[in-house]
Parts: C-alpha cells; sequence; structure tokens
C-alpha cells in the first residue's frame, strides 16, 4: 500500500507539486492523469527516492518512504525518459540493473532471461543497445525496472514515443503484473491508457490532484451530461421529428421512457462523458492544450 | 555493487573507441614519435658501416675486431665492396672502410710507404666523417699502443722494418742511413727492456687507470623515451579523467543515473564504483605505456616497488580531478570542454609537454602549482632519477593529498545537484 499526504515541490517560484495526497490499495493499478507540467513526474521523483519533497510524507508498504534501502529493494521505477546503456547489450543492462539489486548466481540468470522474454528481446540478447529502434529501447526500458521482480512499479509515462506494436506488447506486460497483484502507480497523458489499464485514476493539473476516483464516478461525477440522438421510424411528436438531440445525465432513462411511448425507435446514439470532459470540466481546457 | 559498476563503466570505456584512442593511442604515439624526434635511445644512435678487408692479415683482423668491440658508437658489417657502395648511396649504410691489400705490412709508421685506409662516404655527412675517423685513428692508435707495450713484438717489427727499408730503392742514402740509425738505437732500447710480459717493468705501458666500480645512480636519462613515456602516461591519464568525467555527466543527461539513484545503493557506493573504474582505467593505461616503454625502447625501471607507488599516487590524484571535473558543467560537452581546458594547462605547466628538466628555474617553481608535475616527478623518480623512498614521498604525498581533497569537493557539489 502507499500513502501519500500533503506532498508539495517547488522549484524555484514554480510549485510543481501542490498538497497532492492519495492512497493506492495493495494490487491496485492507479493512473496519475494530466497534460506534461501537471506535476506527474515530480509526483512519482518524489515517490521513488529520486527527488526530495519540500513537505508531506511518503508510506510505502507501512515501512516508511524510498529512502529506507529495505523500500528501494520492493521498488520498481520506470522513468518517462530511456534510462539503458547504448554501449551495452540488453542482456548486459538487465544483468547490471539485475546487480544492482543484489542478484546473482541462477536467481539473476533466471530473471534476466525472463527480462530478454517480457521485452521480447532474447534473439537481439547478445546486440548493443545503440542499434536497437526506439520501440525495442522502450520495452528494454521497461524490462530493466521489472528485472528484480518488484511488488510496487512505478511506470512515469512508459509509452511515450512508441509504435503502436510496442505499445501493445508494454499493455500486456502491466496487465501481466496486475495479474501478479503488483501494486502500481503509472502517469500518462493518454486517457485510453488510464481507461485501459487503471482502477482509479486521478487528476493533476499545474501541481494539484483535482480528483481521485474510478473511470465510472469520475465521469458520473465530474464527467457532466451525456449526448443522445434518438432517430425515429415515423414522425414524431408535434413538429413530425424524425431526429432528436438532447443532452442527459441519465441517458438510457429517458431512451427507455420514449420505447415506453410505443414510438418505432430507429436508432439511438448515447455519447457518453469521457476522461477528456472530465478533464475540461475540472480544468477549463483539455489534455492536449 | 561497487564492483559491478565498475565493471560496467570499463566495459563502456573499452567499447567507446574514441576514448580507448585518447587514453591509450594518443599517448603511445606522442611517446614514440617525440621520443624518435629527440633521438631515441644510444642503440639508435649507432653508426651503421660496412668493412671490407682485403687484407686478411692478423693486423688488419685486429682492427676490425676493434672497430667491432665499439658496439655503443658502431654497428659493423661484412659485405663486399660493391654492396657497400649500394647501400651507402641508398643511406643504408652511414659508410664502409677498405682495408687494402698490404696493410698489415705497410701500416707500421716506420714503414717506408704506408697503406691508406679507405673511407666511403657522402661528403655531407661532414659530422658522421669526421666521428668515423676519430674512431678508426684510435682503433689504429691501439694497434701501436699494444705493440710498444710488447717488447718482443715491437723488436720483430723494428727488424722487420729495418729489412724493408734497406731494400727499398726509393730512399736517398743520406735518409736511409739516419733511418737505420735510428732503428738501431730504437732496436737497442727496446732490447734493454726485459721481454717477460705482465712483469712490471715489461715493455711500455699506458698509463695505468684504475676503474673504480660505482653503482650507476641513474640521475640523467639513458634515451629520450624515458622522458616521453612519462609524458605520454600524462596524456593518456588526461584521456582517461576527461572520459570518465563525461561519464558522471552523461549517467546524468541519459537518466541512468536516476535508475542509479532509486537502486538500494548508497551515494557513496556509486560514486566509489566510479571512482574504483577510474582508478583501474588510470593504472592500468600506466602500466600498459611503462610496459611497452621497457619492452620496446628499453626504458629503465630503477625501482618497482616506488614505480608502483607513484602509479597509485598518480592514479588516486587524478580520480579526484575527475570528480571535481564532472561537476564543472551539466552537460557533455561542457564538462568535455572545461576538462580538457585545465587539463592542458596543467599539462603544459607541469612538464607534459615541455619536460620539466628543461623548463627555466622560474618555471619549474611555477609548475608545483600543477598535478602534472608531482606525476612526472614521481614517475620519473622510480624510472631514472634514482629517488629513494623518503625522495619519493613529496610528490607521492602531494597527489594522494590533492586527489583526496578534489574527490571531497567533487562528490560533495555531485550530490548538492541532486534535484
Amino acid at each position: 500500500m502507499i500513502k501519500v499526504s500533503n506532498l508539495r515541490k517547488a522549484f524555484g517560484p514554480i510549485q510543481a507539486v501542490d498538497e497532492v495526497s492519495f492512497e493506492v490499495a495493495k494490487g491496485e493499478t492507479f493512473g496519475l492523469l494530466g497534460p506534461n507540467g501537471a506535476g506527474k513526474t515530480t509526483t512519482i521523483g518524489i515517490l521513488v527516492g529520486a527527488q526530495t519533497a519540500d513537505s508531506g510524507t511518503v508510506e510505502i508498504e507501512g515501512a516508511g518512504d524510498a529512502r529506507s534501502r529495505q523500500i528501494r529493494k520492493l521498488i520498481g521505477f520506470v522513468p518517462q525518459s530511456l534510462a539503458i546503456y547504448d554501449e551495452l547489450t540488453a542482456e548486459e543492462n538487465l544483468k547490471f540493473f539485475g546487480l544492482l539489486y543484489g542478484m546473482g548466481g541462477s536467481e539473476l540468470r533466471d530473471r534476466v532471461a525472463a527480462g530478454l522474454d517480457l521485452s521480447g528481446l532474447t534473439d537481439r540478447a547478445h546486440d548493443r543497445v545503440a542499434t536497437f529502434s526506439g520501440g525495442m529501447k522502450r520495452r528494454l526500458n521497461l524490462a530493466c525496472g521489472l528485472v528484480h521482480r518488484p511488488s510496487v512499479i512505478f511506470l512515469d509515462e512508459p509509452t511515450v514515443g512508441v509504435d503502436p506494436q510496442s505499445r501493445n506488447h508494454i499493455f500486456e506486460t502491466i496487465e501481466q503484473l496486475k495479474d501478479h497483484k503488483c501494486t502500481i502507480i503509472y502517469t500518462t497523458h493518454y486517457m485510453e491508457e488510464a481507461s485501459r489499464l487503471c482502477d482509479r485514476i486521478g487528476i493533476m493539473d499545474k501541481g494539484h490532484l483535482l480528483a481521485v476516483d474510478t473511470l465510472d464516478s469520475l465521469v458520473d461525477k465530474c464527467g457532466g451530461e451525456s449526448t443522445v440522438k434518438i432517430e425515429f421510424a415515423k414522425p414524431f411528436g408535434a413538429h413530425g421529428e424524425l431526429v432528436k438531440s438532447f443532452k442527459s445525465r441519465s441517458p438510457f432513462e429517458e431512451v427507455a421512457q420514449f420505447a415506453s411511448l410505443g414510438t418505432e425507435l430507429k436508432a439511438v446514439h448515447v455519447e457518453r462523458a469521457d476522461l477528456e470532459t472530465v478533464f475540461l470540466n475540472l480544468t477549463g481546457r483539455t489534455l492536449r492544450d | 555493487m561497487i564492483l559491478a559498476i565498475a565493471q560496467k563503466d570499463l566495459k563502456l570505456l573499452w567499447r567507446d573507441k574514441a576514448a580507448m584512442f585518447w587514453t591509450l593511442g594518443f599517448p603511445i604515439l606522442i611517446a614514440v614519435l617525440f621520443g624518435s624526434i629527440f633521438g631515441g635511445s644510444s642503440a639508435a644512435a649507432k653508426i651503421k658501416i660496412a668493412v671490407i678487408d682485403q687484407d686478411q692479415s692478423p693486423k688488419s683482423e685486429r682492427l676490425v675486431e676493434r672497430l667491432r668491440q665499439k658496439t655503443d658508437a658502431l654497428d659493423v658489417s661484412t659485405v663486399t665492396l660493391e654492396d657497400a657502395k649500394n647501400q651507402v648511396r641508398k643511406g643504408v649504410l652511414v659508410a664502409y672502410l677498405v682495408i687494402p691489400s698490404g696493410y698489415g705490412e705497410h701500416s707500421n709508421p716506420f714503414a717506408a710507404s704506408q697503406s691508406k685506409l679507405v673511407l666511403g662516404i657522402d661528403p655531407k655527412r661532414s659530422a658522421e666523417q669526421g666521428y668515423l675517423k676519430g674512431i678508426l685513428t684510435e682503433a689504429v692508435f691501439q694497434e701501436l699502443q699494444e705493440m710498444f707495450s710488447h717488447p718482443t713484438q715491437f723488436r720483430t717489427e723494428i727488424a722487420q722494418q729495418r729489412k724493408l727499408i734497406e731494400a727499398d730503392p726509393s730512399f736517398a742514402k743520406p735518409e736511409k742511413q739516419k733511418l737505420l740509425k735510428f732503428m738501431e738505437q730504437a732496436e737497442a732500447f727496446v732490447q734493454s727492456i726485459p721481454s717477460t710480459q705482465g712483469s712490471r717493468n715489461g715493455g711500455l705501458r699506458p698509463p695505468a687507470i684504475e676503474v673504480q666500480p660505482l653503482g650507476e645512480t641513474a640521475s640523467s636519462p639513458k634515451s629520450a623515451f624515458e622522458i616521453t613515456f612519462p609524458q605520454a602516461i600524462i596524456w593518456g591519464l588526461l584521456g582517461v579523467v576527461t572520459t570518465f568525467a563525461i561519464t558522471i555527466v552523461k549517467e546524468r543527461t541519459q537518466g541512468t543515473l536516476l535508475r542509479l539513484r532509486v537502486a538500494p545503493i548508497t551515494p557513496a557506493s556509486m560514486l566509489a564504483g566510479k571512482a574504483a573504474a577510474c582508478f583501474a582505467a588510470c593504472a592500468g593505461v600506466m602500466v600498459a605505456l611503462l610496459a611497452l616503454g621497457a619492452i620496446v625502447f628499453h626504458v629503465r625501471i630503477s625501482h618497482v616497488t616506488l614505480l608502483g607507488l607513484a602509479v597509485a599516487s598518480s592514479a588516486i590524484c587524478f580520480v579526484g580531478i575527475m570528480m571535481l571535473l564532472s561537476v564543472l558543467g551539466r552537460t557533455e560537452n561542457a564538462v568535455a570542454g572545461s576538462s580538457w581546458g585545465v587539463l592542458v594547462f596543467c599539462s603544459m605547466i607541469g612538464g607534459g609537454m615541455v619536460p620539466l628538466m628543461a623548463m627555466p628555474a622560474w618555471m619549474q617553481q611555477v609548475s608545483a602549482v600543477s598535478p602534472v608535475k608531482w606525476a612526472i616527478l614521481a614517475l620519473e623518480g622510480a624510472i631514472w632519477r634514482g629517488f629513494s623512498f623518503v625522495e619519493m614521498l613529496p610528490p607521492c604525498s602531494v597527489l594522494i593529498v590533492l586527489g583526496i581533497v578534489c574527490f571531497a569537493v567533487g562528490a560533495k557539489l555531485f550530490q548538492a545537484r541532486k534535484d
């Protein structure tokens, strides 16, 4: 379990993280969604111990923060930018990061083999990373953060600049980690990724954590009304309408009401609010602004 | 973990071809090139000559043997006259010497007609010509000296010469009589000397010179390579230091430093790993260059243990300097530029370019501020200066203290840049 309380961090006049608090349950995948510069990476940096907070506390697995060596052993970190050695081979990279976590012998060999398999690079194990494509490097970057089999994993925008094939590979890897009940904190500015992978989502902007909940609850609470478009088989109502569009907080109930009037419905389109709408409603701007 | 970091860094250095050139290839070039330009070793200064002995007499053979014994000055070969001329024309040989037929018989100073030794040499080589004439004169006079030292041989020689003078019709009568008179008196004088060789009064002997064996002090370099190899080592160290300083910044810019910081290792372990790799690389470069110098270029190692001390203290010093330089900039280019700037300046004033012994006195005083000076002094101390352990202490202590101070300051600044 991860408990974050009143975290603050400023870089000069810029308040990068401002009173951020949230909790992540054991085995849960928690997404931090927000545009670039929202404070997600700084928050993750503090959580993994790479940066020091100005104030606030972090507690991981009930045993303190990442300054503790024992906690660091539990943590797996995949940074946003590639953090692997170009002049080493894929195998040497995995082995080096395994050694840093105190692994050795057959355990290290097995984990390196598993890492190569996970990243789909078994055939390129002895090739230098400098010869890899961007997607292959991304997959290796992910595998290096997982080589020591961590139980708490921090993934900082792991799919940035990745081709669709490698992106799917990464998603499958994360879904496997979820199946293994790993606790995951995942930052992204892609709402599709957050929708697909995360059990709960925190919306961040300008250092503030604006809302935290499940996808459905966020949409219900902050998404606003859905857009409903009904096409009738015959002219309907006093004006003889063939199409009717309206907004509703309970679209399916309203559609049911039309159906109960005995009117023949040719087609019904419901555009439900999504995370983009949630973000728009919370901040007044879109995720890609 | 320290070992893992050190191994990784050494592997990265080994795979960086440019870095390997600057740490090993470039220093070797400097040592060999400048060593050769400034004269190289004494072996390289030998004059190659060919001797054509047309006389084949005991006397001519003794002359050839004497020339062969001058191994420090001459490289004597035996070829035909035609080959010798060709090789001199091509510059393979500096000169050839012909010992003509009849040399043995007519080389005596009292001989009526003397045989001439022929020295074939390019007239432009006036310096070598003068040098060779001197060596030849010395070798010929050694024969006379030996003759005077052995009365029996001298008497035989005089008798032989008397016969030749008497039989020679080219002499005028008064001249012949004067010469024969002189020979008679000389023979009488020699007969008054006991003929026992080796006795106290045996023959005319050269001044007695006693050679007192004295251990070599090694206080001056025997060849230019003994100067250029310590300088080359400095250039190798500069290459290692710059490369490692850049790799520390590179860890930051390529993001791997973030992973290292998140890993369950202390910052001290991380820096210790870097320092261990840099130390191993510095020591490795020094040992490789010294081995090359000793095996191929006959650079003397006058004291192996003291050389080990010089290598270790130099490596410590330059590891510290590397740590300090790595925080001089935030980008690889900034660190590379500032590192080369600082190190080349240190090298210039410290004897890395112009040998310390060739610097004016005031410059030698100024050079004390450069770690390069102390590293060269320590290395030369163990190579040719013949330093004792006590004499090695000042340069080695300066290097170690400087290394520790630089490392501490550099590590502190590195830590301060955490965020």
